[in-house]
């Protein structure tokens, strides 16, 4: 019996068992199978979804674009404007949530993220009931145009069917070799001019390859600059500093790697010209300490004195996970120069210096003609709102998008427990900005 | 005057943006020095997914690498040919290796955290960098075409 058992075993309940596991995986796999294809055909219909709204933002914005031309009334412009930015904005988010190559989504979301950068600085303008100038209106005829050469591309790509293939394709959103890729690669690189005080948005192409204000003339070899570096962190030689070669970003600077008294790995740059140290980062973690803000603060500004810089003033602070960053700017007279910026990060458990960055200053801080004011502060002030509670006012000068500065007067006070900045320019009394701070529960201003 | 007032009454024609922020020194991330990223702070959440592409991307570099890495992702932001979202850049399709093979989805260490917050506070060792990438395992032809701005541990950063 045993022996029939055993056969009935081999000759029926194994093949029984592979067979239902078979049957098993091949349900499975069907399962599995249909899933990924309704995820495939899912993932299909978003991209196709993506590819008609950048098609239906882009129409629109070429629509109003040429309304705008031929509107007269500020009040239509403003809310011309208003949805040209809002639909470019749109098409930047449609066609960057496309699998398409960078060399092919950057320079359309460059020329989207221009015209909608474009319109919503002009919507300022508009916005205090000015026109459009001469030269606004002919840089709007440029947009316009490309616009409309864009659309002609984009009609015909959504013509056939939106599959994975084509989207990832090399000449998907790629218009390399036509006319259209060498209009939007000139527009994104010089950009139409920015007529107000903005400083939020990509104008910033630019800005870069500037020359920096802050450093002395002559070039530094390596060894002047490892040397220098020894001497900000204190070390009696350079035996613990390695050389990383270059970081040629707007500061052409040396690179090194160095080992500090307490052992901690510090990453350092030098500039080559000028020989100074304008960025710090020491690799350490701190303890909550019991240093102060305001000794940390003091900490910051004697080590910046020390290596050269001042005066300054702390304009912004914020501390977390034991450490405080201490903004500063520099000053001239009463003013305060914003775009002479630098960070020090201090350990509220030794008190060392942990981490600078000092390029803002480097690039920026030369000695300024400040225009004094037309306005007294007194004439000024009486713009401001009645309802803000102004607990600091002071001149200051502040950097735009183009990379301009002006002069202005910052009001900076609470109301209903939140606290705005109001910018007047000193000029013309008029041209304003008010900001609002959120999220202050680590960080604060100076007052 | 009573018009100008009207006018200008505290209307927050901008309320405070990242790069603005950053142009005159003021930081606005609100994080405090847990990450829970559960808190519904919005800055919070930033400095967290910010940390954790850090995680994904350079765990292994060394700690100027890591905020160059994070600070890549915030030169995005803010240059006009990426998307203009610290998640926009993070998920756009393709762009980062971590996101695609899920690794983002690790939890960051305090040293990543760290190193996101240093970026978000303005430190950027890459020199302004838009992309980087690993010479050793980079396979698209295209990456290699950019100028190389400078190299800090593995990764190459360039514009």
């Amino acid at each position: 019996m045993r022996y029939e058992g055993k056969e009935l075993l081999k000759r029926w309940l194994l093949p029984a068992v592979l067979a239902a596991a078979l049957v098993a995986a091949v349900v499975w796999g069907a399962t599995r199978s249909a899933q990924v294809s309704a995820l495939e055909m899912e993932q299909n219909n978003a991209y196709t979804r993506s590819v008609y709204e950048v098609t239906e933002h882009m129409g629109i914005v070429e629509l109003d674009l040429a309304k705008l031309m031929v509107s007269g009334s500020p009040g239509v412009n403003v809310s011309l404007l208003a949805e040209i930015a809002r639909r470019a904005d749109g098409a930047v988010q449609s066609v960057t949530s496309l699998p398409l190559a960078q060399s092919a989504s950057g320079s359309f979301t460059g020329f989207a993220n221009t015209v909608g950068d474009y319109a919503r600085a002009l919507l300022e303008q508009a916005s205090r009931g000015d026109p459009l100038t001469y030269e606004q209106i002919e840089q709007l005829k440029q947009l316009h145009s490309n616009c409309v050469m864009l659309n002609t591309q984009l009609k015909n790509m959504a013509q056939e069917p939106i599959t994975f293939a084509r989207i990832t394709s090399e000449s998907f959103f790629n218009w390399e070799g036509d006319e259209l890729s060498s209009k939007l690669y000139e527009i994104n690189q010089n950009g139409p001019e920015i007529p107000a005080l903005i400083y939020d948005g990509p104008f910033s192409d630019a800005l870069t390859g500037k020359a920096a204000k802050g450093l002395a003339a002559g070039i530094a070899e390596e060894a002047a600059a490892m040397a220098e570096a020894a001497r900000y962190l204190g070390l009696n030689d350079t035996q613990s500093i390695e050389s990383l070669g270059l970081c040629e970003g707007a500061l052409s600077a040396f690179c090194f790697n160095a080992t500090d008294k307490n052992g901690d790995p510090v990453y350092l740059q030098v500039s080559r010209q000028g020989c100074k140290v304008v960025l710090m980062l020491r690799d350490c973690a701190a303890q909550q300490g019991s240093i102060t803000l305001e000794q940390c603060t003091q900490v910051a500004q004697e080590f910046l004195k020390s290596n050269g810089i001042e005066p300054v003033i702390s304009t912004w602070t914020q501390q977390y996970g034991g450490m405080a960053v201490i903004n500063f700017a520099a000053k001239q007279d009463s003013a305060v120069l914003y775009p002479d910026l630098i960070k020090v990060k201090v350990r509220t458990d030794t008190g060392e210096v942990a981490a600078v960055d000092a390029a803002g200053y480097y690039m920026n801080h030369t000695q300024r003609t400040l225009t004094t004011p037309q306005k007294p502060l007194e004439e000024v002030r009486q713009l401001v709102s009645s309802q803000l509670d102004i607990q600091r006012e002071q001149l200051c000068v502040i950097p735009t998008d183009g990379g301009e500065e002006r002069l202005v007067w910052e009001f900076m006070g609470k109301f209903a427990d939140e606290t705005y900045i109001v910018y007047l320019d000193v000029a013309t009394g008029d041209e304003v900005k008010v900001f609002k701070i959120i999220n202050t529960q680590t960080g604060a201003l100076t007052v | 005057m009573k018009k100008f007032q009207a006018q200008y009454y505290l209307n927050a024609d901008g309320v405070i943006g990242e790069a603005t922020a950053r142009k005159i020194g003021i930081t606005l991330t609100g994080a405090s020095s847990g990450y829970s990223g559960s808190s519904g702070d919005y800055s919070a959440s930033d400095v967290y997914l910010l940390a954790k592409v850090v995680y994904g991307e350079a765990r292994g570099e060394p700690y100027a690498g890591k905020v160059a890495v994070a600070a890549v992702v915030l030169n995005r932001v803010e240059s006009k040919n990426f998307p203009n979202t610290i998640a926009g850049v993070v998920y756009q399709p393709g762009a980062f290796t971590a996101v695609s093979d899920g690794q983002i989805n690790l939890s960051p260490d305090e040293e990543a955290v760290r190193a996101a917050r240093d970026a978000i506070n303005g430190w950027d060792p890459s020199g302004n960098a838009l992309y980087y990438y690993n010479p050793a395992i980079a396979t698209s032809q295209w990456i290699y075409s950019r100028q190389v701005i400078t190299v800090i541990g593995g990764h190459r950063f360039a514009i």
